[in-house]
């Protein structure tokens, strides 16, 4: 369980650090630390695939029809160091 | 987008489409010979007389009961007939039209008996209201030895680290086929998603100086921020959802049944007329979830769709969206109860505290789609893992040297 875990940490510091040359360096370093746990993780996941599940969202046949777009400028924000926008979930399954 | 606004009523008058039989319970014969008993061919889809070989097909259930028009003329909620509450009292009588003789079948356990008199199959095609027949049923089209090569080749894929008691007690011959019940549920919505969305105006270069004093440079970003509003239609068509109370048990300590989810989807729309006679040979698993219960699930998988499918309409964001609301308004539903096909090899592993874990390898009767869980070596895998973390540490030591 602790390697699935590990997985699970490892992706969100991969993506939260990943973007710059000195983030991906402290990256190799962490996965290397936790070699371990993660293969532990890995071959937990592909055994046991309790990760799996149907993907309703897109699996399913759907028709979208008479999209109305009302999209309002609001402001800008100037500096930021992310090339992401911080909080973006529009390819999360359950967000709000 | 007015008509947004206005206060939308919960529909509550259902509208039950009947997709029972022709009323008689009891044998039903072949058209040729008159037998009692027929199977399904796999091969073909279709139903053979046991004895005299005939074969035919059933007519397909969604068209012969007009539960196939278009979905944006859905209004209020329209079911079929077998997906009334199930009741308490599983038990029903049928009389034997052969020699009179009532003979009781348990529901939960079977749909059809066998008359202890005349030994006449009995079947359930009159639908009783308890829930116990569904309205469809999707026929196996994936014969067993295809199952055992698709569970063979699955298990053999994840030898190495299985448990060894497993390993010795694996015989791929052992799958079942069962009929699963399931909810094919077609939802006239109109939804609304609204949050923020960023787009990229700039990206540039700054020269940045750390603690010891040395510069370097850092990338930084403008954007333009936005107020982000999708408002649409969305016809969503046979969305599928398990309708046992033990299948929806998603625990992964306890049970796989999440790998028995992920080998949906089905072509429900090849469901054929309820006929019992599809079940000879296999194993049903009756249905205990209603329709009441199932709706929430089922609005949250169509906000999910909605979300999915919105996300064509924001390539313009470049830096991405985050949705703070997703409002669906159902304005029809359809539900329509199913039979569908599964091959499942099961294991139950008792785990050295005495606990249990209920372990499926899962096959699609109909597109052949394989999913499974497979018991743990966890000495082994643990050994192996820390000699990984031993190597793992020591490359980690040596990068840190160097840089
Ligand atoms: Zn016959
Ligand atoms: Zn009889």
């Amino acid at each position: 369980m602790t390697g699935v875990q590990a997985l699970a940490a490892a992706a969100d510091v991969t993506a939260s650090l990943g973007s710059s040359d000195e983030g991906s360096g402290k990256v190799m370093l962490l996965l290397l630390l936790l070699a371990g746990p993660l293969y532990a993780g890995w071959v937990h996941l592909r055994y046991r695939n309790t990760d799996k599940r149907h993907h309703h969202e897109s699996e399913t046949r759907s028709d979208m029809l008479d999209v109305q777009a009302q999209d309002v400028r609001t402001g800008a924000r100037t500096g930021l160091r992310s090339s992401r926008m911080q909080g973006a979930n529009s390819r999360k399954v359950r967000a709000p | 987008m007015s008509d947004l606004q206005a206060p939308r009523p919960v529909p509550d008058g259902e509208r039950v489409v009947r997709t029972g039989g022709d009323g008689t319970d009891g044998i039903v014969r072949c058209e040729r010979c008159g037998a009692s008993e027929a199977t399904l061919n796999v091969a073909t889809g279709m139903l053979r007389c046991n004895f005299c070989r005939f074969e035919w097909s059933t007519q397909n259930a969604l068209q012969a009961f007009d539960l196939d028009g278009a979905i944006g003329d859905l209004s209020g909620v329209v079911v079929g007939s077998g997906t009334a509450d199930v009741t308490a009292d599983p038990a029903v009588t049928l009389r034997c039209t052969a020699c009179g003789a009532d003979v009781v079948v348990d529901t939960t356990a079977a749909v059809h008996a066998r008359c202890h008199w005349c030994r006449n199959t009995l079947s359930l095609t009159e639908q009783v209201p308890n829930g116990a027949v569904p309205d469809m049923l999707l026929p196996f089209s994936v014969s067993k030895d295809e199952a055992v090569k698709h569970v063979a080749e699955f298990v053999r894929k994840r030898t190495f680290y299985a448990h060894p008691r497993f390993r010795a007690e694996f015989q791929p011959e052992n799958v079942m086929g069962v009929y699963l019940p399931y909810m094919v549920v077609d939802v006239n919505a109109h939804a609304t998603v609204t949050g923020e969305g960023e787009h990229q105006t700039r990206s540039y270069t700054v020269q940045v100086r750390d603690s010891e004093g040395k510069t370097r440079s850092e990338r930084r970003y403008d954007a333009d921020v936005y107020d982000v509003r999708r408002s649409f239609d969305l016809h969503v068509d046979d969305l599928t959802v398990e309708s046992s109370a033990q299948r929806l048990d998603r625990d992964t300590a306890r049970t796989s049944n999440n790998v028995i989810n992920t080998i949906l989807p089905f072509d429900v729309e090849n469901g054929v007329l309820y006929d019992p006679r599809y079940l000879q040979g296999f194993t049903s698993e009756r249905r205990d979830v209603d329709v009441g219960v199932l709706r929430p699930a089922v609005l949250g998988q169509v906000s999910d769709i909605a979300r999915w499918r919105v996300d064509e309409t924001i390539a313009f964001y470049d830096r991405g969206v985050r949705w703070d609301t997703t409002d669906v308004d159902v304005r029809g539903e359809r539900w329509v109860s199913a039979y569908l096909p599964v091959w499942l090899y099961s294991y139950l592993q008792t785990k050295r505290d005495g606990s249990t874990l209920l372990h499926y390898v899962a096959v699609n009767g109909r597109t052949g789609e394989t999913m499974g869980s497979v018991p743990l070596n966890v000495p082994r895998l643990a050994l192996v893992a820390s000699v990984v973390e031993v190597f793992g540490a020591a490359a980690a030591a040596v990068l840190w040297v160097l840089t």
